[in-house]
């Protein structure tokens, strides 16, 4: 059979993304365009200038993308594209071009959520992986504990009710002075810090609960900053941010242990910027060894936001004739 | 040379077809919808009212602003798109030029004006000299008390003629401001067409001002809040 060759296309954030993916598991070409130097003067994403620069990368990494394989639109069977959630401004650039290219190509588009692209992010890197699976996608936008049926159905059991792990990550990371992006910092220091310092909060909602909620978490940590600047107490920022993130993990690995418990599955993959973490691998990867688990986790190029785990997705979509219509428009908080 | 322009400058959005001899269609709404969503959908029926393919387009223009952000991203990211898949060029025609071009036959002053927010307009000022369009003033984002007393001083005793989506909202003031002087133009025409973008493009075209999927950009005019705030605080 023919093999089905998918152009994906990712703007949600701050990576310019495009690549070119082979039956939804191995990448042909692909080019992701990091925004990070240019947002870090402002200490995060700025959405206006997030957008102006998308629109002005996105024909040169589709090029790039296709001329590294030596093809051209005649040589792609579909393009995909996230259409949200995300920042409405950003996905609205991808979003259009997208539509538009697809269209004067006479290709099939698909518009995908970001979600369900992190989830795929696994298929590029693990051959084997198949569901029903559970997955956990874990970033500065999103926390989420998934079932994966199959490869298009797809179920939330559970996410955070307020911010993202991430978002905690990159709040306290500011409060300690660290340098955007702040959670590859806090992850840096928290290696020369003690995990038992200072005891923070883990919030677990209810006891059968696989929602998340990481506000209290982030208050706590900038109250203890807070409090100790008032009392002209030096504050160790390794030992915060390793008291902090091992309160983060806790969560986290107790909530995916539950959803393992209650859904009965015992392959777990991970995705997302945080999946990226060092102390969350180490610690997800004790766990599926105590308990049995098969664990994946895609390196940390995949973790983040790329446009291969969104024409990896795609793939699927396609096979079972999903595609979307001229109409697709951006849905920044587009449910799963 | 068939040229498609796409306008989403303003809360209207228009597509039009058009080479040397006629404009063959033109699609035009002015209704608050989402042009993420509906510009391809009017490209599609355009081309299929005309028994078209998109290959037989020769360039794509569209209306590169001033006008809202992302409109205009809208926009230029569907010229992009349709540029890279057909590998052919685009051609940027400003708004405030495109709403200017749609007066003819009139010899006093034309002045479009986009609403910019914070008491302020897109504008500039033309007027025509025998068939062409002369720039009097430069295109720039305006306060529009200081944007009145510019063109009461610059215009004389001749008319001027206000166009543009900001005439919705500020006419009564450039009216009050310039009783002698202020003309409100037709409605057919108060919004930005893309069927005078295609023309203007067609003219651009014979002169070489072509760009593609690479160098066609919006003119935002404004630099991003969180450049500015920064700016201000050097």
């Amino acid at each position: 059979m023919k093999p089905v060759r998918i152009l994906g296309i990712e703007t949600s954030c701050d990576e310019t993304s495009v690549a070119i993916v082979e039956n939804g598991r191995k990448i042909l070409s692909e080019k992701i365009s990091s925004q990070i130097e240019i947002h870090k003067k402002y200490g995060g994403v700025v959405p206006e200038i997030a957008s102006r620069n998308h629109l002005h990368l996105l024909p040169f990494v589709t090029q790039a993308v296709l001329e590294d394989k030596k093809m051209s639109m005649d040589d792609i069977d579909a393009v995909a594209v996230t259409y949200g959630p995300g920042l409405v401004g950003a996905l609205l650039v991808g979003l259009s071009y997208a539509k538009a290219l697809a269209y004067a190509a006479n290709k099939p588009l698909i518009g995908v959520h970001h979600i369900k692209g992190h989830i795929a992010a696994n298929y590029l890197r693990f051959a084997e992986l198949k569901p029903p699976f559970l997955s956990l996608v874990v970033s500065g936008g999103h926390t989420s504990i998934l079932f994966v049926k199959e490869y298009c159905d797809i179920v939330a059991l559970g996410k955070t009710i307020d911010d993202a792990a991430g978002e905690a990550y990159d709040k306290v990371a500011r409060t300690l002075g660290y340098a955007y992006p702040g959670g590859p910092m806090i992850d840096k220091y928290a290696r020369e810090g003690k995990k038992n310092a200072i005891d923070f909060p883990r919030i677990m909602l209810s006891e059968a609960s696989l929602d998340f909620s990481f506000s209290g978490l982030k208050s706590a940590v900038l109250n203890y900053i807070n409090s100790m600047k008032m009392k002209n107490e030096e504050i160790c920022p390794s030992d915060v941010s390793a008291s902090f993130q091992e309160a983060l993990i806790d969560v986290l690995c107790a909530k995916v242990d539950l959803a393992a418990q209650k859904t009965g599955q015992k392959t777990i993959a991970l995705s997302g910027g945080v999946a990226s973490n060092s102390r969350l691998r180490e610690r997800m990867a004790e766990m599926a060894q105590k308990k049995g688990y098969t664990l994946y986790i895609p390196e940390a190029r995949y973790c983040t936001d790329n446009a291969a785990m969104i024409a990896a997705h795609a793939y699927y979509e396609y096979l079972e004739g999903n595609c979307s219509d001229i109409y697709l428009n951006a849905v920044a908080s587009l449910p799963l | 040379m068939k040229i498609l322009a796409i306008d989403a400058s303003t809360i209207a959005a228009s597509a039009a077809i058009m080479d040397e001899d006629k404009l063959h269609g033109e699609i035009f709404t002015d209704y608050k919808l989402k042009h993420s969503e509906k510009l391809l959908v009017m490209v599609d029926s355009l081309l299929k009212n005309l028994r078209m393919d998109i290959g037989e387009i020769d360039a794509f223009a569209v209306c590169n602003g001033p006008g809202s952000f992302t409109g205009l991203r809208i926009a230029l990211a569907t010229a992009k798109g349709f540029a890279i898949a057909q590998k052919k060029p685009i051609v940027t025609v400003s708004t405030l030029d495109c709403l200017a071009h749609s007066v003819y036959c009139y010899d006093q002053f034309i002045c479009p004006i986009l609403d910019a927010q914070r008491h302020q307009v897109y504008s500039a000022l033309y007027k025509r000299e025998k068939e062409n369009l002369i720039k009097i003033l430069e295109e720039g984002a305006y306060d529009i008390d200081a944007w009145a007393q510019e063109l009461k001083k610059t215009a004389g005793s001749s008319k001027i003629l206000f166009l543009g989506d900001a005439t919705l909202r500020y006419f009564e003031h450039f009216s009050q401001a310039l009783p002698e002087e202020a003309r409100l133009a037709m409605a057919s025409i108060r919004m930005p067409r893309a069927c005078y973008a295609a023309s203007i493009a067609l003219e651009k075209i014979k002169t070489g001002e072509v760009q593609d999927a690479f160098t066609a950009m919006p003119n935002y005019i404004r630099l991003p809040q969180a450049e500015e705030n920064i700016k201000t605080k050097d």
